[in-house]
């Protein structure tokens, strides 16, 4: 369905995201996890076609049978507009506070059908049912600042869905929430996933986040996906150093089995901070915050393909467990 | 994984309170200098409208009988000018003017102006530089000179005087547009918009303008009473409206002559000058105050 090769983005001639592959089956829900500045929205933005004037995309992305990257503009915007549909972080940031939650919510509507107004209110009262908003058609008539944080990532992801697309992209679309509301949130794109048949491409720094929500996994550090297989294989038998140490770092989710282990205890840290755009080290790009990097790595990784579909790019992975 | 099932949502801040009693609430709490700058605008807008209907005397009457008549004359309650002509009248027409002046050279200003900065806002990193640089050299052509080469031109009269003052304003306009226009498009829901194939026009005019509006009514009013001012200025030194049309600053002009034998003839065109220019700019101010969130968070709790 959603399929990248080769994907070069570079701004000011410096390449900041390089993905050789990237497979999005339908229906399934694929996490991008990695620290702030690994390239992961990005990524999602490369997709979305929304990155800025000055970066410049190459290779491909193919989407629904046509190649994102080679298409003019209104082509794009119309593909994009109708079959991709976005939700950001900050539900506060992403509405605009000065238009009713009805508008906001059936604009891609209003743009990508001729649907008349009866029709596109009642299709807005659906939506935000079917986010579970109680009471739509108050709703509708309400500004963005009389709704809660929760309710507005719902109103958001109404406004996302609203014109049927086939893949939904959310970039940490719970970061700004707490986290019972983060619960519900995720639980309503999981079940929106799987009612619609809906692609989610699902962008977090919380691997806690992601297991509960994602069939599959990619890793992504210094803009180059590291590790990538089932979210379970991924996540219960890491390969790659970068991705181990990350699942060290995090303290899970209350009601994990392990949870009460991380209690009381120090988490794991992984020394440094991702290096500036343009100053990763050559070869494996983690090799100078790995605690266990080796010569080796000074060359560029090869990528390991273990079972059916978990494939790494380390030179000193973690032993198979 | 846990099974996912539908949760039932919480119903919090479910009613909102309505704008209207909002409003109500927050009239006894509104800034005093929207109070003052709101009458005294009024107040102008008022006297103006009653000059089309009436003045105290016949428009430009004169009287060399009752030539230079002291405030309080019988008739003349502001007394006459040297033609003998009604001060207060005088004072009405002027008004006319000064409100047509400044409401064309304004309207037409800040429509120029602001679509000029949301169009350098939404443009590319090198053309918004450059041409905000280039707005900046407008900012600093002095106004007053600017008018003198138009007279040059065109002659003096209420044309010059609009065309100055909008030449002056313009980039005034642009300029504080530019940064909080650019502080909207960086917004997520801009993002969203181009998301769901929404243009560029359509972001500026539906996204942008709705969130600068605030902006753009207070610095409206400050350019307003900025017009009051110029176009007095104008008159005044001979480059705006001609006679027989009255005008304050004119006025103004007309009362150096007589400084000795009636020094208090300046302060009526002077106080009218200043109080509309004072009305306008409090005005902007107690609106700033009330459109400005922040602030109006801190005045209301």
């Amino acid at each position: 369905m959603l399929e990248i090769h080769d994907l070069h983005v570079e701004i000011g001639g410096i390449e900041i995201i390089h993905i050789d592959e990237l497979v999005l089956e339908p229906g399934t829900r694929l996490g991008l996890v990695g620290e702030s500045g690994s390239g992961k929205t990005m990524t999602a933005m490369a997709i979305a076609g929304l990155l800025p004037d000055e970066a410049k995309v190459s290779g491909s992305v193919r989407f629904a049978g046509s190649d994102l990257l080679s298409m003019g503009d209104s082509e794009l915007s119309e593909v994009r507009g109708k079959q991709i549909g976005l939700v950001f972080q900050d539900p506060a940031r992403s509405l605009n506070p000065m238009m009713r939650i009805g508008r906001q919510v059936s604009e891609s509507v209003r743009l990508h059908t001729d649907l008349n107004r009866q029709a596109v209110t009642e299709k807005v009262i659906e939506l935000l049912g079917q986010v579970q908003l109680p009471d739509p058609e108050a709703v509708l008539r309400r500004y963005p600042h009389q709704l809660s944080g929760g309710q507005q990532q719902r109103a958001m992801i109404a406004a996302a869905i609203a014109s049927d697309p086939e893949l939904l992209i959310a970039d940490e679309p719970t970061t700004a929430l707490d986290v019972t509301v983060q619960e519900e949130i995720l639980r309503l794109l999981i079940a929106l996933s799987e009612q619609r048949k809906l692609s989610v491409l699902f962008v977090s720094h919380d691997l806690g986040v992601i297991r509960f929500v994602c069939d599959r996994v990619a890793v992504i550090y210094g803009g180059r996906i590291i590790e990538t297989g089932r979210t379970e294989d991924v996540i219960s038998n890491p390969r790659h150093r970068y991705t181990a140490a990350l699942l060290a770092a995090n303290p899970g989710m209350p009601g994990d089995d392990n949870y009460s282990a991380f209690i009381g205890r120090r988490l794991h840290t992984i020394q440094g901070s991702v290096p500036a755009v343009g100053n990763f080290p050559s070869g494996c790009r983690f090799r100078n915050r790995c605690e266990h990097a080796t010569d080796a790595c000074t060359a560029t990784p090869k990528q390991v393909i273990v079972g059916s579909d978990h494939r790494y790019s380390c030179w000193n992975p973690v032993a198979e467990g | 994984m846990p099974e996912p099932q539908l949760i039932e949502a919480t119903a919090t801040n479910s009613t909102g309170p309505t704008r209207p009693e909002t409003l109500w609430r927050r009239i006894g709490h509104l800034p005093i200098t929207l109070y003052i700058g709101g009458t005294l605008v009024s107040l102008f807008v008022l006297v103006t409208l009653v000059s089309f209907v009436w003045t105290p005397h016949p428009p430009n009457q004169m009287n060399l009988e009752t030539r230079l008549a002291p405030p309080g004359t019988p008739g003349f309650v502001l007394g006459t000018d040297r033609a003998g002509r009604d001060v207060v009248t005088e004072l009405m027409l002027g008004a006319r003017n000064s409100l047509y002046v400044s409401v064309v050279s304004t309207i037409a200003a800040m429509a120029i102006g602001t679509s000029i900065g949301l169009a350098i806002a939404g443009s590319n990193r090198v053309v918004q530089s450059a041409s905000t640089r280039l707005v900046d050299a407008g900012l600093a052509l002095p106004g007053i000179l600017t008018a003198m080469v138009l007279a040059a031109k065109l002659g003096a009269g209420n044309t010059t005087a609009t065309l100055a003052i909008i030449t002056w304003q313009v980039p005034v306009a642009a300029r504080v547009t530019i940064g909080p226009a650019r502080q909207i498009l960086a917004l997520d829901f801009v993002e969203a918009a181009y998301g769901y194939g929404r243009g560029k026009p359509y972001v500026l005019i539906r996204h942008v303008i709705p969130n600068i509006g605030p902006l753009l009514i207070v610095l409206g009013s400050v350019m307003f009473a900025a017009a009051i001012l110029i176009e007095a200025a104008l008159a005044f030194l001979g480059v705006g409206v001609q006679p027989p049309t009255s005008s304050w600053g004119r006025f103004l002009n007309e009362t150096q002559s007589l400084l000795e034998a009636a020094p208090y003839l300046m302060f009526f065109p002077g106080l009218a000058i200043v109080l509309t220019a004072l009305g306008f700019n409090l005005l902007g101010d107690g609106l700033r105050t009330v459109l400005d969130p922040q602030q109006a968070r801190s005045g209301l709790s």
